[in-house]
Order: C-alpha cells, then sequence, then structure tokens
C-alpha cells in the first residue's frame, strides 16, 4: 500500500501516513476552504489501511501523532471522523495508540485530546511541547 | 456596531472570500501576540476568530452581488479594560432569522456540561452541511469564550437582515461560563 504524503499549507495540516511502519502524522493548522475534499483522501486511506491490516493479520501497533495548532470546527468532525475508522482495529487486537500533542499551557487544546479519547475509546498518550 | 468604550484593534469591512479570512488571520494574529496574554486566552481569541471568519466566508458569499453602504461583511477586533471583542456581521436572508435565533439562545441557556454533551453528541452524529459546517461553531465559541453569545438583526432596504455577532473573551482565562 502507498504511502500518503500531503505538504502542509498555512490552511491545511502536514500529512504523512506510512502504511509500513504504521505511523500516521497530522500536523499544523486545519481550516480548508473546503473540508471534505481534502479529509476524503486521508479517511480513505485509513479505511483501506485499517482493512489491509486486518486482512493480512498484521500485528504492528499504530502510532497517530497528532500536533495541532489551530483548527475550526468542521475539521474537528473530519478528526474524529478519520479517527473513528481505526477503532475497527481494536476488534482484531491491533493497537492504536493516539499521540496527542499539545504546547504547555495550552489547556484547550490538551482537553479536546481528552474529549477525543472519552467518545472514541482509544488509548491516548497526552505530550506537552 | 462596535462595542461601546472598546478600543478598536483591528476593523475589516469588505467582500469575504477565502482570502480575506487569510488577510484577516495575517494581520489579527501579530496584534493578538503582542498583547502579552495567556497562551490560553491568545489561543481562545485566534480560535474564535477562525471560527466566526470561516462562518463569514461560508454564509456570506451569496450577497456578493450587494455592496450598498453598511451590507458588506464586517469582522472587528476591539478590547476594554476586561474583555476582547470579537465583532462579525454579514447579510441572511429574513428566513433565517428564526433558526438562528433559536440554535444561540439555547445554547446560551445551557450549562457547560451540557454544551459538552451536545458538543459530543453532535461531533458523533453530526455530518459536513452543504456550506461546509459541522453544526459545532456556536457550541465552541461559547465553550471557549465562555460568556453568551450577543447578536442582533437589523432589517435591510433591500429585505435582508445584517446579522451581528459579539463574542467576549475574558482577559483572565476562567473555563466558568458567563
Amino acid at each position: 500500500m502507498k504511502n500518503l504524503s500531503i505538504a502542509a499549507t498555512n490552511t491545511t495540516p502536514y500529512i504523512s501516513f506510512d502504511a509500513k511502519e504504521s505511523v500516521l502524522i497530522l500536523q499544523g493548522d486545519s481550516r480548508p476552504e473546503n473540508v471534505e475534499v481534502f479529509y476524503e483522501p486521508i479517511i480513505d486511506w485509513t479505511k483501506k489501511f485499517c482493512a489491509e491490516k486486518i486482512a493480512t493479520a498484521s500485528t504492528t501497533p499504530i502510532s497517530i501523532q497528532i500536533a495541532l495548532n489551530y483548527y475550526n470546527s468542521s475539521s474537528s468532525k473530519c478528526i474524529f471522523d478519520f479517527l473513528e475508522h481505526t477503532k475497527v482495529l481494536a476488534e482484531h487486537s491491533i493497537a492504536v495508540n493516539v499521540i496527542w500533542s499539545y504546547e504547555k499551557d495550552d489547556d484547550d487544546m490538551k482537553d479536546a485530546g481528552h474529549d477525543l479519547q472519552e467518545l472514541l475509546h482509544i488509548n491516548f498518550t497526552f505530550k506537552e511541547i | 456596531m462596535s462595542i461601546k468604550n472598546a478600543t478598536i484593534l483591528f476593523h475589516f469591512e469588505d467582500d469575504m472570500d477565502f482570502n480575506s479570512v487569510d488577510a484577516i488571520l495575517r494581520n489579527v494574529k501579530p496584534i493578538v501576540e503582542q498583547e502579552e496574554l495567556q497562551k490560553v486566552v491568545a489561543k481562545r481569541i485566534m480560535h474564535v476568530v477562525i471560527e466566526t471568519t470561516d462562518n463569514l466566508f461560508r454564509h456570506s458569499r451569496r450577497f456578493h452581488a450587494d455592496k450598498d453602504e453598511h451590507k458588506l461583511p464586517i469582522f472587528e477586533l476591539s478590547k476594554d479594560e476586561e474583555n476582547y471583542y470579537i465583532t462579525v456581521g454579514n447579510q441572511v436572508n429574513p428566513k433565517e432569522i428564526n433558526n438562528l435565533e433559536s440554535k444561540i439562545e439555547s445554547i446560551n441557556h445551557l450549562s457547560r456540561e451540557d454544551l459538552k454533551d451536545l458538543y459530543k453528541h453532535t461531533i458523533t452524529n453530526g455530518f459536513i452541511s452543504e456550506r461546509g459546517g459541522a453544526g459545532l461553531g456556536f457550541i465552541d465559541i461559547r465553550l471557549k469564550s465562555g460568556s453568551a453569545i450577543d447578536y442582533s438583526f437589523v432589517p435591510l432596504k433591500n429585505g435582508n437582515a445584517f446579522y451581528v455577532l459579539n463574542i467576549c473573551i475574558p482577559k483572565i482565562a476562567t473555563k466558568e461560563l458567563a
């Protein structure tokens, strides 16, 4: 499966999804002009990636590294949807760990990660940067 | 339109396209950084700026052709001794007033816990609308600002209404809702 790489812009985050290493990185700002157009290929890739992991009985844990600076509320919906698609892996005993980075003293960003963790029941590790 | 006795830090009044959103953010960010605020307050201001300009862009495109005075979309950042204020305004069809009013009123009257529950319900069960919103904007603004969303609708001669939102963000960070 091909990796997915999208360069960052001032309105869209850096995306580096490495299928072989099972490392998915999303970082930067997210307020695309058209949120669905931007996130559709990301969600499609994730669905295929998860299906392939299950089909090949892969046991490599997934590391999802999210470091957001500013994002609009429609992006938060898309990030939720993206993460939700990885929940299927837990049913097949494939570990998913989200590393949620936030700047020191940015309590709102830390809380946003906790909210997602509570909603999605995925393992989150919080990292102050 | 402006907040009484507040100092205007930035004012924009023109047609809104995606480049205008960028221009506003490019101008406002260094102003906010210069204010030497707690990080969480500076980020809340920028978060509300992003959310409100995003809304302006998505909801004012239909009215581009109408360039009469006082009808162009506006964005303003101002402050007084205790608060920062973000004021945005754009034309809406009067048919949208009831829906907007009831949405804002219901959000203004919810407790923090109920707002968090509504946020969680909407992000889980909602979808992206035709105009590109996720139905989370008002909830997010109310949670981030901690203040009730102040709004007004002024009838215009062209039959539309001018819809103004005032968001107040306290200079001292709090998690309590005002």
